[in-house]
């Protein structure tokens, strides 16, 4: 390829990436619209703007809230499955990898069972992620020899006892009333959340996510080995834990918030990745928006095709599922 | 230290578990020298550079730039020299330039990110190095030696003041490999640089460096001066390591005499 071309090349991918951006961050904003207008009970923009009480109540604890978390929810899961699959060095890594959503289930079924309120299970949901979160990190640091595997290993043992826990809290739990709160809290849903309880989980979230974001570029040499990376300036354990500890708790505030939802972590950054020809902190924060879009509108989907509202991660794989084997049937990808 | 001393290295040995694999290692690396490090398969090449890079642990000391390297940190240690491993273990979808501009990370803050000029002295080594127009290609893509091609372009933008290289040489072809090597003493000589660089071709070490340094089962079997000592001599030293070998003296269109090793 001569010069030329080559900057030709590189101005028409420069190009589409700013399109499919522009197209990405439209497609969310027409999503939280929708969400904002679609459920049981309705309002309109005249009632709000004559000032109906019960309409303006309706819209901030139930709609606004709810198409706030799908935003921000998604964003933070599409954001945390890209550092996981970049710093593992696997595309199949996604938060579930080291025990976060064991954690928080076992957490919040220990809320439920213990404690009332939807502000309690949230809290313990978070307390379980994190807890679980910590326990791998400081298993996985008494190998000194910093492996992705070591990492992988103490999660999967992490998740193994909070299955456990969550086992022997199922089966203490009252099977009418407890037990069907445990599994509605497992399958996850945006429905029921209160808008004034998600504001410290939200913070925590923008946090996680601004710091996700400076440490890009390190995050990037992370998926080198050991030796490269100490190499490159960066004390490669260290940063490694940094960056893993602040992606899960961005998935630690989701999830306590929404119960468990799968795919999005996992299946966003794909997506993303083959729609921009990148990989920088464009392409992570277009995993974001991937996963915010998906979210929002599967959370669309799953409290408007049935006559009750249905699990969340249901529609986040029918709706991942088949585009991202479209995206791969059309063509293989080059950065 | 005297002042064209770059790297010492003394009484340096290592091990893996209980196995010694390094053993009373000593040398000294100069101001403007490419220094060989030779030796058959497992004799402890790789596992030297590692402990001169603190990226495996080790006895005895190492001095660089004249500070004990023992209290440096990982960034400090990467401000002084760089590495060319024997294969990246890169494993994630990036374009060849980013790549290449990792090498600066050691020099940018947490909150910085490359500069123009580093992204032009970035694609300049690129072209030196025959990859040019290819910063937007996908790393994973490319062949191996070119991958090695990326990596050493990574470790030279760094411009440190010393560089060690592990068989840079491997997945090169012929004339890739001498063309790089030109390449890397055009780096170092005349630019108060040195290099330490582990070498199966042994035509290719007898050609570019100033000096061997021969290893045998862990420890230094001795150390050649390719450009004053005399041929026999240096023959002696290569059978202790390689067996029968014998040396041959030729001289390229210049007139500038090289030697050539051939199994005996």
């Amino acid at each position: 390829m001569d010069l030329v071309t080559a900057q030709s090349e590189q101005r028409k991918l420069h190009k589409r990436n700013i399109l499919v951006f522009v197209m990405g961050g439209i497609l969310l904003c027409a999503l939280f619209l929708l969400s904002l207008f679609v459920g049981k009970y309705p309002f309109t923009i005249e009632g709000l703007l004559a000032g109906d009480d019960r309409q303006w109540l309706v819209f901030r604890m139930l709609r606004l809230s709810r198409a706030v978390v799908g935003v921000v929810g998604g964003f933070a899961l599409g954001i945390a499955g890209y550092v996981y699959q970049t710093i593992f060095r696997n595309e199949l890594a996604s938060p579930d990898i080291i025990g976060v959503a064991s954690g928080a289930s076992a957490g919040a079924a220990f809320g439920i069972l213990f404690f009332a309120g939807s502000i309690a299970v949230t809290v313990c949901a978070f307390g379980g992620a994190f807890l679980a979160v910590v326990f791998t990190l400081l298993l996985a640091s008494m190998d000194r020899s910093g492996k992705n595997a070591t990492v992988i290993l103490a999660g999967i043992a992490v998740h193994a006892f909070a299955q456990t826990i969550l086992m022997c809290l199922k089966l203490i739990a009252d099977p009418e009333k407890e037990l069907a709160s445990i599994e509605y809290w497992i399958m996850g849903s945006l429905n029921g959340i209160d808008g004034d309880s998600i504001g410290f989980n939200i913070l925590l979230i923008a946090i996680s996510v601004v710091i996700l974001v400076i440490l890009h570029r390190r995050t990037l040499i992370l998926a080198s080995d050991e030796g490269e990376v100490k190499m490159l300036g960066l004390d490669a354990n260290a940063m490694r834990l940094v960056v893993i500890f602040t992606a899960t708790i961005a998935v630690a505030s989701v999830v306590s918030m929404t119960g468990l939802i799968s795919f999005i972590g996992l299946v966003a950054p794909h997506i993303a990745k083959r729609l921009i020809k990148n990989n920088n902190v464009t392409t992570m924060i277009l995993c974001g928006i991937t996963g915010s879009c998906l979210l929002v509108a599967s959370d669309i989907l799953a409290r408007s095709v049935a006559a009750t509202e249905l699990p969340v991660s249901i529609f986040t794989s029918i709706i991942g599922v088949p585009f991202l084997v479209f995206i791969i049937y059309k063509g293989g990808k080059e950065v | 230290m005297s002042s064209t001393e770059l790297v010492k290295v003394k009484n340096l040995s290592a091990r893996y578990g209980k196995k010694k694999i390094l053993s009373d290692i000593s040398f000294e690396l100069k101001k403007n020298e490419v220094v060989g490090l030779l030796g058959t398969n497992g004799c402890g090449k790789t596992t030297l550079i590692k402990s001169l890079c603190k990226i495996i642990p080790s006895e005895g000391s190492i001095v660089i730039d004249g500070t004990d390297v023992s209290s440096w940190s990982s960034k400090t240690f990467a401000q002084h020299c760089s590495l060319v491993p024997q294969k990246s273990g890169i494993g994630i979808d990036i374009t060849v330039l980013d790549v290449v501009l990792m090498g600066f990370n050691p020099f940018l803050s947490i909150l910085e990110k490359p500069s123009k000029v580093m992204i032009s002295k970035a694609e300049e080594m690129l072209e030196l190095l025959g990859l040019k127009n290819r910063e937007f290609d996908n790393f994973l893509t490319l062949s191996e030696g070119q991958k090695h091609l990326v990596i050493i372009a990574r470790a030279l933008v760094a411009n440190t003041n010393v560089l060690f290289m592990d068989e840079p040489e491997s997945s090169l072809d012929f004339a890739v490999r001498y063309d790089m090597m030109t390449t890397l003493k055009k780096q170092i000589v005349g630019q108060d640089k040195c290099a330490l660089v582990s070498l199966h071709d042994i035509n290719l070490a007898l050609h570019f460096c100033d000096k061997l340094i021969l290893i045998k089962d862990g420890k230094i079997s001795s150390m050649v001066d390719v450009v004053n000592e005399d041929i026999s001599s240096i023959e002696q030293e290569l059978r202790d390591i390689y067996g029968s070998i014998r040396l041959l003296s030729t001289k390229d269109e210049a007139g500038k005499e090289s030697l050539i090793i051939v199994k005996a």
